[in-house]
């Protein structure tokens, strides 16, 4: 299984070296091919090692072949090399290393003898970290949309689109409601758009049909958190009680978008809305945002998880459960997917702001698969919930106080999964 | 149906774009003529047969990676005219290829081979793998006194190559050593390290006259001296080949797509003239940007539309177990509002070049702790560096992965 090496924007500590020296180890004594990187005049503290680029410069240029490109990782053959060093002059992310006493390039081979990357697994604060990337690679097929989407830059809703169609394949039927995700001309299945309020009852109606007549194709939603738990909730919750056979998939972007950012139910506290507005008297949102994810688990369905798409390898699993679940009974996916637009941020960090909003314990990853509850990502350092809504205007307004009343429910709403994950011991 | 790539050549850039092409176009079929009399290979790797660090069969290796079911490839074609209004290759055997989309990567070839005085067997170029057979076979059977004529890369190389091999050398050269690639410095440096490897280097000078008696082969310079020699090498740079029907002026301009003036015609690689990082137009005849050509052209013969970054000269050299770099601007007047900084070390050097305040030139001697590629990444981005050039001399691995971090998460290169 294709495995990958992700290092996180962080900053190491200047007196850790544990990924260095557990490298070392792991090639026999020989040079380490992660390399510590210290410039204290910049506060930069971090380590370089190879990115195994699926685009590789170093492959391209290298003439002996030495250099080759398997299975998701940058192999160097040494008895290849003959160290004529084009791709040391030519990576430009510094991944590959010039041996010191030989006439050799050197790099890391994704601890390939060793079974998984030994600097990850040394890493005290989880800053280099390995997930399966088996499920991420796949996804580079067709595109399951037609040129011309148009959305807004870095929408995260676009990317739960694509992955979502990948990842379930071309049998399937699309529902959606009116909403920033209605790309009926653009995907390249076949798109039933309801209103708002019926989405779960038209797939009612269509997986019953297909049940009845023998087809496999499955019914699949991608609809926002208002169409999701605020206007089409009841029939979301009655068709969860009847295990109807479908996978429903909420893209959570925390207000009503499409229609001018106005708060819904999954509104965080303390964010600005054009509806909970800052001002003299208004601070945000005065309410915690409704766990709709875990209501939906607690009608006893086949499957519900929480997902986002700073953790793509997570989020195609999920999808793949869930839509194996359906066949059976209910399905239910919640993806955590920012608006730049709405959130205010800046578009690039699309990515970058759900990770944080899972480093922090703000939406945690977790899923419930007939009753079992399990993390199924646990941040080895949990961060203040500060470093999440740092990234975005709506929450500029927030002092040390409002940002303690969002801590608290943060942990509290992390303390009550972390509960349910827990065997339940006899009195 | 499928597309019909006609790729002309089979050097870096006609593999690159071979391989690109057939990621890119699942129904693609693509042919490639290469004029030599081999299979392809990288001409980067010769110097290192001369050595015997590597083996003949190794320098075919690279390309038996190359998918077999759509490639197709034919040796000794020669390519003599192109008709663009027809899509149409004549080759010089008589025999034609029509194609959708052409890629001309036909390179470059030796320039001034001709030595008033020498019969044309006796002046060697070093060029292509014929070029090396033939002058292996001959140092193989005879005396090993060698002149070279030339002073670039080329020259040095396979002067020190010949050296490590055995042979008595001498480089002569109309100005100095590596004038185009190092500065001045760093040009004696590595005179006076081949000099010491036993290597007579006669800098600034020329060729006046050339005879053959016996056997042996006389030459004078002009400063009068005499050098006998078995044979000469001509390493004094190269010409960009061309083709009937593609008239240009020199080398084949090319958009950032690799595209010509010619509809569905791209060129790649030292016959191509691109874009440099200081926006001069001309080829970057070095393998890794060849490379980076072919694959530009490939995509964009395939449908896909991502431009070429602007071309960074770089060079790496090996000599008597020191290493040298360098890449871009290799000297730059302060007059024309070039800046230089250096760090001598013991053993060691770095010269950094900064112009209106951007990375412009870097070259380094025996720094075998700096990943040059990322100065290399600052220079073609155009990072501003002004504030940090101090802390980057100092501390150039560090301070490289720096900048280029922080030009990275703000969306640069």
């Amino acid at each position: 299984m294709a495995k990958m090496l992700i290092k996180k924007h962080e900053s190491c500590p200047a007196d850790c070296s544990q990924c260095i020296q557990a490298c070392a180890a792991a090639r026999g004594g020989a040079d380490p091919v992660v390399e510590k990187i210290s410039l204290p005049e910049k506060g930069y503290e971090t380590v370089l090692t190879c990115n195994q680029c699926s685009d590789s410069v170093c492959v391209d240029v290298c003439p002996a072949g030495a250099l080759t490109a398997e299975d998701g990782k940058v192999m160097l053959n040494s008895d290849r090399c003959i160290g004529c060093g084009l791709c040391n002059l030519s990576c430009p992310y510094g991944g590959i290393f010039s041996a010191k006493s030989a006439h050799k390039s050197f790099k890391c081979d994704g601890c390939r003898e060793y079974g998984s990357a030994a600097c990850a697994e040394n890493c005290p604060l989880g800053i280099l970290e390995e997930t399966d990337a088996a499920a991420v690679e796949e996804q580079y097929c067709e595109d399951p949309c037609s040129p011309g989407m148009q959305f807004c830059a870095g929408c995260g809703m676009e990317l739960v689109l694509r992955m979502v169609l990948r990842s379930v394949g071309p049998d399937i039927v699309l529902f959606g409601a009116p909403s920033c995700c209605v790309p009926a001309d653009r995907v390249k299945v076949p798109m039933y758009s309801t209103l708002m309020t019926n989405v779960a009852s038209a797939m009612t109606g269509v997986s019953r049909y297909f049940h009845r007549i023998g087809r496999e194709t499955i019914c699949v939603s991608v609809v926002g958190d208002g169409g999701t738990c605020d206007i089409g909730f009841g029939a979301l919750s009655a068709a969860a009680e009847r295990g109807e056979k479908f996978l429903f998939i909420c893209y959570d972007n925390e207000a009503y978008m499409n229609t001018g950012i106005q708060r819904s139910s999954r509104t965080p506290y303390g964010s600005w809305t054009n509806t909970t507005q800052v001002g003299s008297v208004g601070r945000g949102k005065s309410r915690d945002a409704k766990d709709v994810p875990m209501l939906i688990a607690e009608h006893g369905v086949n499957y519900a998880a929480t997902a986002t798409i700073a953790y793509p390898e997570d989020f195609i699993r999920k999808v793949k459960k869930g839509a194996e679940a359906a066949k059976t009974g209910f399905a239910y996916i919640h993806v955590l997917a920012p608006c730049p637009t709405g959130w205010k941020m800046e578009p690039e960090k699309s990515v970058e702001v759900t990770r944080a909003a899972v480093e922090t314990n703000y939406f945690p990853l977790w899923e419930c698969d007939k009753g079992e509850y399990r993390f199924t990502y646990k941040p080895k350092k949990v961060k203040n919930v500060s470093c999440f809504t740092d990234y975005m205007r709506r929450f500029a307004h927030l002092d040390e106080e409002e940002i303690a009343i969002l801590q608290g429910y943060v942990d509290a709403r992390y303390s009550q999964i972390k509960r349910l994950t827990q065997p339940v011991l006899p009195d | 149906m499928s597309t019909k790539y006609v790729i002309l050549g089979a050097g870096p850039a006609a593999q690159a774009a071979a391989k690109e092409i057939n990621l890119y176009d699942d129904d693609a079929q693509i042919t490639l003529y290469s004029a030599e009399d081999s299979a392809p290979y990288s001409p980067v790797a010769l110097p290192y047969l001369l050595s015997g660090e590597m083996k003949e069969e190794d320098l075919f290796y690279k390309c038996t990676a190359l998918p077999a079911e759509n490639i197709s490839f034919f040796r000794n074609k020669k390519a003599a005219s192109v008709d663009p209004a027809s899509k149409t290759v004549l080759f010089e055997d008589g025999e034609t290829a029509v194609y959708d989309r052409l890629l001309v990567a036909i390179g470059a070839s030796p320039a001034g081979k001709d030595i008033p005085g020498i019969a044309r067997e006796d002046v060697f170029v070093f060029r292509t793998l014929a070029d090396y057979k033939a002058l292996q076979d001959r140092l193989e059977r005879e005396n090993k006194e060698v002149v070279i004529c030339g002073g670039g890369l080329v020259a040095v190389e396979v002067a020190e190559k010949l050296a490590s091999a055995g042979c008595t050398v001498t480089v002569v050269v109309r100005s100095r050593l590596l004038r185009k690639y190092f500065s001045e410095e760093m040009g004696a440096c590595i005179t006076e390290l081949l000099r010491k490897h036993g290597i007579s280097v006669r800098d600034g000078r020329n060729v006046a006259a050339a005879s053959k008696k016996d056997g042996k082969i006389r030459l004078t310079l002009d400063d009068n001296t005499a050098l006998s020699a078995d044979l000469v090498v001509a390493a004094m740079g190269v010409n960009p080949n061309s083709l009937d029907g593609l008239e240009t002026d020199g080398a084949i301009e090319v958009d950032e797509y690799m595209r010509t003036k010619w509809e569905d015609v791209y060129a790649a690689g030292d016959v191509a003239s691109v874009l440099l990082f200081n926006g001069e137009k001309r080829p970057c005849p070095i393998s890794p940007e060849a490379a980076a050509q072919g694959k530009t052209a490939g995509r964009c013969m395939a449908g896909a539309k991502v431009p070429y970054d602007a071309a960074v000269p770089a060079n790496y050299l090996r000599i008597m177990d020191q290493d040298f770099f360098s890449m871009g601007v290799s000297e730059g007047n302060r007059a024309d509002g070039f800046v230089t900084l250096k760090k001598q070390e013991e053993d060691s050097f770095l010269r950094l070049t900064i112009k209106d305040g951007c990375l412009v030139g870097a070259e380094g001697r025996n720094r075998k702790d700096i990943h040059p590629g990322l100065l290399r990444f600052l220079i073609r981005s155009g990072v501003y560096v002004e504030g940090e050039k101090d802390l980057l001399l100092e501390k150039p691995k560090e301070t490289a992965l720096w900048l280029a971090e922080q030009c990275r998460r703000a969306g640069i290169g």
